[in-house]
This record gives structure tokens, sequence and C-alpha cells, in this order.
């Protein structure tokens, strides 16, 4: 049985169909799969949309939850051909097969609605959606625009990044990609810094991301407006906005958006000082337009990252969890609803081992080790 | 049913889900998770469970508060905007209900958030329901007693002893004055020609410097507990620079009265849209109908601040008449034909704004700045500054000083 744990956003009950909290401040299980006589079968993946989530139990059980059909607080299971990578758009679910294939499905039933065929006849191996754009990478490292959500163009428009690529994700805005040769590629609006190529101006092509030339990162994720990378020596690099201190750097007093609890509010008279100065780390930061190392805690390596709207959260290779940014709806999993401008490790998990997570706009997805 | 809803809010919220008419909003472009979310929040609302009500009022907020900031704002469909306002009553109404929990301020504060970053709704309902609240938490339904109509306008608004240092105006480049001229004189002499003028006693007649003589105590009174956004940092030039929301009691406390290191500027703020009891204090300039455009389309922006505020040299597309209320400002004024001796910004964002710091200007960068002809004056309470299209000016206050533009 997968040993699935989820926190934060609930208002669709897209965690816990069961429950009628809107939101989940500390980590409660969810049962992955039934025990069926075939051992441990673990969660493939999870990905999460702002009312929904599928969970890939094993890769050929899917259990998708929250607002299904009209309707808040649904549970449907189903079998499917076997999947490698998916996404929720804003039509519904978009899985890539083992086999290459890219299609739209039922989030209800698993039944093919639509299809896009490979440039060239290649296959995909990944999708991942921004807020309008959706993008696919195939087996030949080309990453492809699969078209606006308005309108699904089944033939895919190449994206030219001019290196193999291994890895793609999208905010809301931007779009990164990953090279096999390590490097960082970036396009799309860069209004909050997201495309760390030391301006907020937009770019409408794929550029490399010059101040992280000469550093071999391994993996990538992108957040609604923010942008991580790890590198091989399993250093973090963060950019973007930092408003809720999703970056793990220090904010600003002054609370951003509607619901926002902010942990380094005092009574303290901001000053001039505290304003953010090009290279100084100490003051607050609001827009972080250069790639910029954030030191851990606790010194350890990463092994993976994954960026929800406003909040992130690492997987260490010991196994433990790190959050930080927006908590308003627990997203943290720290039992608290403040802002975090720190990386910090998830008590919870601390007699635990992590083996995976994935985050949802609001919400956290943790795979344990039974 | 109209069960649900506190006794004083009934005269101004409607009675029922229905009359919110959320089946006018655009489902197609809201998306059905989230009109489910605003709907189960309304009728939770009617329904007098306004925690369960407040949680998806929550929800709203902040699912709109990240469409209003993914691209540009002017690109953001209003529907955003309008659903905002939807959310924003919802959860006015829910702490203004559950008061055990909430102050009528936290009330009054989402209806603010809801002014600022909304579009109105239901005939504009935030700014009603606001002057109920405020109504609700002073604990009468008058206005603050008005002062004594003596016409002697120069003491009643407070006066500080004047130990500013003022700038010398050179008298060859003095902006002229003028006593009221008739609307034809105006016109012929000085916007059809693009002459700077400045026209005084045409503000005798404003509440504000009359019989309801604006001053600190005044603001607080009448909007103490409104959130306003506040300017942050020098000049908007700056990296430094930020905006942030406080209350008018806030702002005034840290960066009016306080001797704050930083400055704060309540600038380009189109307040009294957002308090209709301080747009009863000040009166239209006649001058504003000779201008293009509807008289209703004309934005009137609030400018308060400490001593200090710099507004860097900058020009706008449309003719302006800054008033003085409160307070003086120092101002220079380039005409439009001397734009290259000013060193406009390249980049479309910030081309109608110069490179050049007015009074401190690096001439080994801006070579060309000196030679620039100008012309600049102290503008004082009760005057008010014509400023011609196009044409560059450079502010910055001697005092705490609070104008409006028209």
């Amino acid at each position: 049985m997968g040993k699935l744990y989820v926190f934060g956003y609930n208002g669709f009950g897209q965690l816990r169909p069961d429950r009628s909290d809107n939101f989940l401040v500390h980590p409660v299980e969810l049962e992955a799969t039934e025990p069926d006589g075939d051992g441990d079968a673990l969660v493939a993946m999870v990905t999460a949309s702002w009312s929904s989530a599928a969970i890939f139990a094993g890769k050929t059980v899917i259990m998708t939850q929250g607002f299904l059909n009209a309707e808040s607080h649904q549970f449907r299971k189903f079998e499917t051909a076997a999947v490698r990578s998916s996404v929720w758009t804003a039509d519904g679910l978009v899985v890539v097969r083992e086999g290459g294939e890219c299609v739209q499905v039922d989030p209800c039933t698993g039944q093919q609605l639509g299809r896009w065929n490979g440039p060239d006849g290649a296959k995909f191996t990944d999708v991942v959606c921004g807020e309008s754009t959706i993008l696919a990478l195939t087996d030949t490292g080309d990453v492809t625009m699969l078209g606006d959500v308005q309108s699904i163009n089944p033939t895919p428009l190449p994206v030219h990044v001019g290196e193999n690529v291994k890895a793609v994700c999208c905010g809301k805005e931007h779009s990164l990609a990953l090279t096999v040769s390590g490097r960082v590629f970036s396009w799309g609006n860069g209004s909050r810094g997201q495309l760390g190529h030391g301006t907020t101006e937009a770019c409408n092509t794929p550029q490399v991301i010059e101040a992280l030339e000469g550093v071999t990162m391994v993996t990538i994720a992108a957040g609604g407006w923010h942008s991580v990378s790890v590198s091989a020596c399993g250093d973090l690099y963060v950019w973007g906005w930092n408003e809720a201190g999703q970056l793990g750097l220090p904010t600003s007093k002054h609370k951003t958006g509607p619901s926002d609890g902010c942990t380094t509010c005092t009574d303290k008279e901001p000053s001039v000082s505290d304003m953010a100065q090009q290279g100084d780390n100490v003051a607050e930061v609001l827009v972080q337009a250069t790639p910029t190392i954030v030191d851990l805690p606790t010194g350890q390596e990463l092994s993976k990252i994954s960026c929800g709207s406003r909040h992130t959260a690492a997987l260490t290779k010991e196994g433990q969890l790190l959050t930080w940014g927006w908590g308003a709806y627990g997203q943290l999993g720290n039992g608290q609803t403040e802002r975090c401008e720190v990386p910090c490790t998830v008590e919870f998990f601390k007699q635990r081992r992590v083996t995976d997570v994935w985050c949802g706009p609001w919400n956290v997805f943790v795979q344990v080790d039974k | 049913m109209t069960t649900g809803l506190p006794k004083e809010l009934q005269g101004v919220v409607p009675g029922c889900k229905k009359a919110l008419h959320l089946e006018t909003l655009d489902k197609s472009k809201l998306g059905a998770p989230f009109f489910f979310v605003l709907a189960q929040s309304a009728e939770r609302l009617f329904q007098g469970r306004f925690q369960e009500s407040l949680g998806f009022a929550t929800n709203v907020l902040d699912f709109c508060w990240e469409k209003l900031n993914t691209g540009h704002w002017k690109d953001v469909d209003i529907c955003w905007r309008e659903v905002f306002t939807f959310g924003s009553l919802f959860k006015a109404i829910c702490q203004y209900g559950m008061r055990d929990r909430f102050n009528t301020m936290d009330a009054i504060k989402t209806c603010d958030l809801g002014l600022l970053m909304g579009a109105p709704v239901l005939d504009n309902i935030l700014t009603r329901l606001v002057a109920v609240l405020q109504n609700s938490a002073r604990g009468t339904t008058k206005r603050p007693q008005e002062q004594c109509s003596t016409p002697a306008v120069a003491s009643q608004v407070p006066k500080r002893p004047r130990t500013l240092i003022l700038p010398v105006i050179d008298s060859e480049r003095k902006v002229p004055r003028v006593h009221c001229p008739s609307l034809k004189s105006f016109l012929l002499n000085y916007m059809r020609k693009r002459q700077p003028v400045i026209i005084q006693s045409n503000m005798e007649h404003w509440p504000a410097r009359n019989h309801r003589p604006w001053s600190l105590d005044y603001l607080r009174q009448i909007a103490g507990c409104r959130t306003v956004p506040v300017e942050l940092g020098r000049r908007y030039t700056e990296e430094t620079w930020s905006q942030a929301l406080m209350t008018v009691d806030e702002f005034i406390d840290k960066y009016i009265v306080q001797k704050s290191a930083d400055v704060g500027y309540l600038a380009q703020h189109q307040l009294f849209d957002q308090i209709p009891e301080l747009r009863e204090d000040i009166r239209v300039p006649d001058y504003c109908c000779l201008g293009d455009g509807d008289e209703d389309d004309i934005v009137i922006n609030a400018w308060f601040g400490p001593k200090g505020t710099v507004s860097p040299l900058h020009h706008d597309p449309q003719h302006n008449l800054l008033a003085q209320v409160v307070g003086s400002k120092y101002l220079r004024l380039y005409a439009e034909e001397v734009s290259d001796c000013v060193y406009p910004h390249e980049g479309h964002l910030l081309n109608n704004t110069s490179q050049v710091d007015v009074e401190n200007p690096d001439l080994q960068q801006f070579p060309r700045f000196n030679s620039a002809p100008y012309l600049e004056c102290t503008l004082e309470p009760g005057e008010m500054l014509y400023i011609p299209p196009r044409y560059w000016h450079y502010v910055r206050s001697l005092d705490v000083s609070f104008s409006v533009s028209f």
C-alpha cells in the first residue's frame, strides 16, 4: 500500500473527499491503493490542480478527487493504460502514456477524449502546464507547445531551445527547461524576475540563464511566479517572486495577499537598511531577478523539489521534507497558517522517511516509506 | 430570507442570494470550480453560516488575487475584479457578523481592499457598506462636528512655525500668478498657449479650506481606519521603491508624525472615490470643463505626505490642475520643447520620466540639463497650479502637504 500524506487546501475535497475542512494544517493519511495481494504498490506520481487531484497508484490505477463532473468532494478510481506523466489543464486531465502518446482523458472514467501527435512521430515523455500554456517534452529532447487550453491544437508547435532538454516546467506565466548538459533556459513573462535573467523584462523565446552558466543543474521546478533548481553539488538556487518567502529569502513586513500572516511582522519601524539592495542577502527581497543560493538549515542535500503557487517543498536525500513560503492554507504542513521565509523541516515527518513530494497550487502530497 | 444578516446591514446589503445576480457573471471565464466556491460562500452567508461562508470567501479572494497578479494588470479581465468585490463583500459581512472573533475595523479593511483592487458591483455596494460599518464603529450616524465657519482660513489650517528653508525662487523664472481668471481668459491665455500659471483665490469656497479645514486630526476622524496604498522609498525610479497598504492612522503615525527615515507618500490615489465624505470637502474647479473628455471622466487624485516627498521630473498626457490644500510644495517646470535637455528614460514604460535628479543633477552624465530654461514656484495652500499637457514637472513637498489633482 502506498502511504500518502496530504496537507493544505481541501476546499473541494481534493485531499480528502470525506472531509469538509476547507484546509488541513497537519498532514493526514490518504489511502492510495487497496490491498490486492500484490504487495506494496507505491504512488508513482500525483498531479493536482486548484480544485482536484489525480493520484497514480502504480502506473495503471488512477484515483481522482475533488471537483469532478461539476460536483465537489467527488472520488473516482479507474484503471488505464500505463501513464508516465500527467497534468491538469483548464479543460481536464492530460496524460502521457508509457508508449509515448499524449492524450486527454475524462478525469472520471479515464476515457480518451483527444490526442496530440508527436512532431515527426516522436514520442512524448512529459507534459506540464502553466496558466494557459501546455508544454510537452519528447524523447528526442524537444520541447513542444500543445497549444492554448482555449483551443487545443492537435499539432504541437515546436519551442526552440537549441539543446537536448531533459525536463520542463511551467509557472503561471513562465517556463523553464533543463538541458541534458545541465543548463537552464527560461522564457515567458518576467515581471517578478522569474526568468532569472537579471531584469523584469519578458522573453519570448528560450534564453539560457547566464548566471547559472558553469554550474550543472540536475533538477528544476517552477511555482506561480518563482523558479527553483538544484545543482549537482546539492546547492539550492532560487529566483523570482519572494512576496510570501517562497524563495526562502527575507520578506517585507507588509502583507501582500488577502490571506497573509507574516511571522516576521513586528512593531519594528521599517528602515532604509531593510530595503532590498542588490547582492545584500540580509535585507528583505521582494523580487530576485538573478538566481541566488539559499542555504539549508540542516546542510542536507536535496533530491527533489516541487513548487505550489506561492510555496516550495524540498525532499532531502535523508528523507526529510522541507517547506517554506505561503502557509495560509496549511500548505507548509507545520500546523500553522503563517508564512515562512526560511526552509523548515516538517516536524511530522521527522521520524519517517519521505520518498517523494508533489505540490498542488495550495497543497502538498507526500509519499512516505512504510 | 434575511434571517442571517445583521440588522444594521439589511438596508444596504441585498436580502438574498438571488439579489446578487451571480448568474450574470461569465462562468466560462471564471471556471466551474471557482463559480462553485463563490456560490457556496453566498449561500451560507444568507443562512447565517458565517464561518463557512468566510472560508469560501477567502478562497475566492485568494484565487482572484492570483489572477490579478497574472499578466499585466490592465489585461486582466474585469470579471476577476468584479468577483474580488463579491468576495470582499461576503468576507466583510461575515467578519461583521462574527464580532466575537473579528472587530468592525477588520470588516472595514476588507471593504477597502475590495475597493482598491476590485471593480464596482451592485451599484458600488462596498462604498455603501463601509459607510454603515464606519458609523457602527463610531457609534453614531452623525459626521464629525463641523468647525465654526469663520472665513479666516489661515487660522483654521494648523500653522507650523516656518523653520523650513524655503527655496529661493528666481524672479525671472517665476510661474506667473493670476486671480481667479474667467473661463475664457484661462482658455485663451493659458491653456491654448500652453502656459503654466498659478490660480489664486479659487479654493476659498472649498470646505477643506473653510468650515471643515483639513488637519491631521480631521483626516483621522473621517478616514483614520480606512486602508490606503502608500508609496515607500524616495522615488519611483529607484530600486528600493515599493508600495504597501496601511490605514490612514498608521500612515500618519509612521510617516507624518514620526521622523521616519523612510519616506511614505499617499500618492496618485483616487481617495475621493474610496472615501466619499472627503469628496464633499473639495470642489472640482470650473476650468476642468474646458479640457477634453467628459466631466465625469475627470480623475481626482490625492497626494498626502510628509515634508520631503519627491515626484521626479516627468510629464503627463492630460491637462492638470494641482490644488494645494495643506502645506507647500516646490515645483519646477520644463516645456516639452526642451525634452532633449532633460534626458527622458528609454523604453516605453518610463519615457515620460526624466533621468535627471532636478535639485542635484549629475552634469557629467547630463551636460545639457543646466542650459534648459525652466519655471519654478512655491505653491502655497489655497493656490492651484495649471500644468499643460506634456509639460515636465518636478515636485518636492516643503512641509506636511495635501494636494488634490484634477
